[in-house]
């Protein structure tokens, strides 16, 4: 009895989530953002897939002509059509990111800005629930989003016989979109929890976008030695980072803070990229980032004081 | 007494350095340039041993008579990173700060008392994007003291005159990539009346161009499809490799194409040749490389006129006044 | 001190036909109004009826859909800039640049509406208000009757013909509103402005306004001097009772 009690006011808060979302439009353009750069990185990924071959092709017909004997086989064959999503991970690890913030802080600020803060919190419910609730509408949120871009990619394999994928390959494919859930999720609640805790909204945008540019640019260059750009180009994101002395203790210091590195290392995994075994402590390591942030919301939300409204 | 453009350009930017966001900023950005520094500083440090290694193995093995060419320092060189911070992490920052610059007044009622003024709407907008560009500026050129100043401790060696007009050149092209992001995004954050939705789009954008078009002269390279190379893999020689791509001329159009439509490529191209990055035009004159690079930089400020047309054009009343919490 | 001039002898403020649709819903129908300088009048209706809409055309915030405004003789279409002159105007909460003194906020507002003695205009103005010494306070720290009084000073700073005050009492405790009052009586009556004040405060309307103007339902279905009006309706009482009567009469 007492468990549909509680559940009763958290469905209320996801509800709310949700339908605000939808009702801002935000939920139709992160759909239709998330889904147009799912199709074009399909797209890119066959198109030069098929020209690659193509020149294979090209490429037998000239050394033959030169009297070459023998000629290699196809190098493209060792390579995993599931590669073809590759240019997924990096805008995952963007943009994704990035929209993922600007969920998390609206989410709050919107409820400052409209003045509801102190009506939620002067009702029954209590602040940890009001969090809760905020969390699970946006990963339901996300989850759903992601799961519309592994429609569409599934969907776009199915539909051009170029890119026949296995049975084993569709759940890798699926598992690579869960991972990007924990990575998201991760940085939805970073919105948050700066939504609460900072009163300046600009700052309380800024700030996770400051610690996105940490973990996505700064950590990694630091540990490999590798320019920006060059950390962005899925092709050779299986780096072999740089040798030196400087560079392998700061990789040492900084590895447990390298969400992106794990989430880009998870993700090249899944996707059949980088050879290897699966590191589950790093799929812990992501989801306990995301949790962290998720409970510091609620720690935040607990000193929070809705005077400081009024005042600023 | 002083124009109203100037009036609101002044109190823009005062109102911007001191506020805790541009502090932040201002910040942040020494922190990346003096990361991407140290990174590149220990890389050629690592580069000098990996030489030394090499010409102590070559001395004991008594071969030397062989010559390897000995790694050059050259300080602009140094500056790839900092420059491919500005050209990602920059655009961000100004995607940002455009979108909270027309936020905030979209929220409180402050545009109300402005509009209300006898000020006509572009000397509204003109204030706004001279005050912006002010701002940028001294951020920029705070950056390249900063860059003058590790360099010359770092490497011991001070800049020539040339080199350092060299910089100055690539820190004001930066400001016109930059306030091209900072007007384009203010430009959305005033057409829709969600402000959520203009800040989500400005940054999917900021994904198109940016991340997308450019990658996609990598990510697209049939070459590049094979980890060491695809005709490295079928043992080609140059010729045969020259042929084989004559006859996909259409795909190769295609990705130059989509290159040319980004403004962070024709900025790239631009400083990268500017500060000799780009190999071909290291130690080049400033005349033989806008020669060469001058297209890059008249599209360059095309873009860059667009987007603060499009600020202006996007600013009505109505637009400035509508909002929602 | 004299407010700027007007065009000729033109009223103040002068609404002929006006009309105004916002997604595809009438908000204002037919509106004819004219207000010699001089006047303090009262705007009055309920939440909804069209006050602030009202307002914000004749400020020139917003393009009427039909029919001709004209503020001290110019017309708010094509002459905004010079109307805009001519106008102060306090928004209902007004919010100001917060990280900027008291003292930066008046000057940017001068300086855009052309004022040329800066220095000396902010003082004269925050004596006029009975609130110096806060000039170089930064507004984050003020209270909302605080800021109240910054904002009428940033309306009159140029000493326009006529101010617009938008709800000016809402969220201001009893002696704040007392000093609103002596404030707008004094403008009046010892710089010749004249007023237009959107309100619900009816006891307030009684005490310091010349004329009203009733509008309902984007309607307007009154307006006369304060003292027509008191002879009209003999026997209420208030003048609360008096717009209950004119509320009624207009929906039944």
């Amino acid at each position: 009895m007492s468990s549909s009690r509680i559940a009763s006011p958290l469905r209320t808060l996801i509800a709310h989530e949700l339908r605000t979302l939808r009702r801002e439009g935000t939920f139709s353009t992160l759909l239709g953002i998330f889904s147009s750069v799912t199709l074009f990185s399909v797209f890119i990924g066959w198109s030069t897939r098929s020209t690659t071959i193509a020149i294979y092709a090209a490429t037998v017909t000239t050394l033959k002509a030169a009297g070459v004997s023998h000629i290699a086989p196809n190098p493209l064959l060792g390579v995993s059509t599931l590669s073809i999503f590759n240019n997924l991970i990096i805008y995952t690890l963007l943009v994704g990111a990035l929209l993922a913030i600007v969920i998390g802080h609206r989410s709050f600020v919107r409820d400052r800005k409209s003045g509801v803060v102190p009506l939620l919190l002067s009702r029954p419910a209590g602040r940890p629930l009001y969090i809760a609730g905020k969390l699970c509408g946006i990963s339901a949120a996300l989850l759903f989003i992601l799961f519309s871009m592994f429609v569409v990619s599934a969907l776009s394999t199915l539909l051009i016989p170029a890119l026949h994928l296995s049975g084993g390959e569709f759940l890798s494919l699926a598992a690579f979109y869960t991972v990007s859930f924990l990575y998201l999720a991760f940085f939805a609640a970073l919105g948050l929890l700066f939504g609460v805790y900072m009163s300046n909204e600009s700052l309380a945008l800024l700030a996770p976008v400051l610690v996105w540019i940490a973990v996505v640019f700064i950590l990694p260059e630091l540990s490999t030695g590798q320019n920006p750009v060059s950390l962005l180009n899925p092709v050779t994101l299986a780096h072999v980072p740089s040798s030196g002395t400087f560079f392998s203790s700061a990789r040492a210091i900084l590895s447990p803070f390298s969400f992106g590195q794990d989430y880009t290392a998870l993700a090249l995994h899944f996707l059949r990229i980088s050879p290897g075994a699966l590191d589950f402590g790093t799929i812990l390591k992501l989801l306990v980032a995301s949790t962290v942030a998720g409970a510091a919301s609620m720690f935040a939300l607990q000193k929070y004081s809705t005077t400081a409204d009024q005042i600023a | 007494m002083t124009s109203p453009t100037l009036t609101i350009a002044k109190k823009e930017y005062r109102d911007s350095a001191r506020n805790a966001l541009f502090i932040t900023l201002a910040g942040f950005m020494v922190l990346l340039t003096a990361v991407s520094i140290l990174v590149a500083s220990f890389s050629f440090q690592a580069e000098v041993a990996q030489y030394n290694a090499a010409l102590s193995q070559l001395t004991a093995t008594q071969r030397a008579g062989a010559v390897i060419p000995a790694p050059s320092y050259y300080p602009l060189l140094m500056l790839r990173g900092t420059i491919e911070y500005l050209e990602i992490i920059g655009a961000v920052l100004a995607i940002v700060l455009g979108y909270l610059a027309i936020a905030k007044e979209k929220g409180s009622n402050t545009s109300r008392l402005l509009l209300t003024r006898p000020v006509s709407r572009a000397a509204l907008i003109g204030g706004k994007v001279l005050g912006t560009s002010l701002l940028i500026l001294t951020l920029l050129a705070l950056l390249e003291g900063f860059i003058i100043l590790s360099i010359t401790a770092i490497g011991h060696v001070a800049f020539s005159s040339p080199e350092l007009l060299k910089l100055t050149l690539s820190f004001s092209y930066t400001y016109f990539y930059l306030l091209f992001f900072f007007c384009f995004s203010a430009a959305l954050t005033l057409f829709f009346k969600d402000l959520p939705r203009a800040l989500l789009l400005s940054f999917a954008l900021w994904l198109v161009f940016v991340l997308i078009i450019p990658q996609i002269g990598d990510t697209m390279d049939p070459d590049n499809q094979v980890p060491g190379g695809f005709f490295a893999s079928m043992h080609t020689t140059q010729d045969q490799q020259h042929a084989i791509i004559a006859q996909f001329q259409n795909y190769e159009n295609f990705r130059n194409a989509l290159e040319v439509s980004s403004i962070e490529k024709h900025y790239e191209r631009l400083v990268f040749a500017t500060l000799g990055i780009k190999g071909m035009y290291n130690d080049k004159s400033l005349g033989y490389i806008m020669g060469d690079k001058w297209p890059d930089l008249a599209l360059l400020l095309a873009f860059y006129i667009a987007g603060v047309g499009a600020a202006f054009l996007f600013a009505s009343n109505k637009r400035i006044m509508a909002s929602s919490p | 001190m004299k407010p700027k001039q007007s065009e000729g002898d033109s009223p103040a403020i002068e609404v002929r036909g006006v009309t105004h649709a916002y997604n595809g819903h009438t908000v204002l129908h037919d509106l004819n109004l004219s207000i010699p300088a001089g006047e303090i009048f009262g705007f009055l209706g309920h939440n909804g009826a069209g006050k602030t809409t009202t307002m914000s055309i004749l400020t020139t915030l917003l393009r009427q859909t039909a029919g001709e405004v004209k503020i001290a003789g110019f017309d708010t279409l094509s002459q905004s800039i010079e109307v805009r002159k001519r106008i102060g105007y306090l928004p209902e909460n007004v919010t100001f640049y917060n990280d900027l003194t008291v003292y930066e906020n008046l000057a940017y507002f001068a300086r855009l509406s052309g004022v040329e003695e800066i220095d000396a205009k902010i003082d004269e103005t925050l004596a006029f208000l009975d609130f110096r010494g806060v000039e170089h306070k930064r507004l984050k720290t003020f209270s909302k009757g605080m800021r109240q009084r910054i904002g009428i000073a940033q309306a009159i700073l140029h000493d326009p013909a006529v101010l617009f005050l938008d709800e000016p009492t809402s969220g201001l405790d009893p002696m704040g509103i007392k000093n609103l009052r002596d404030i707008i009586l004094r403008l009046n009556r010892e710089r010749g402005m004249t007023i237009f004040m959107n309100t619900h405060l009816l006891s307030e309307v009684g005490k310091t306004c010349t004329s009203i103007g009733v509008l309902s339902m984007g309607k307007l279905i009154y307006t006369d001097t304060m003292e027509h009006t008191r002879r009209k309706y003999p026997d209420e009482a208030s003048l609360e009772e008096i717009y209950v009567r004119m509320e009624t009469a207009e929906t039944s």
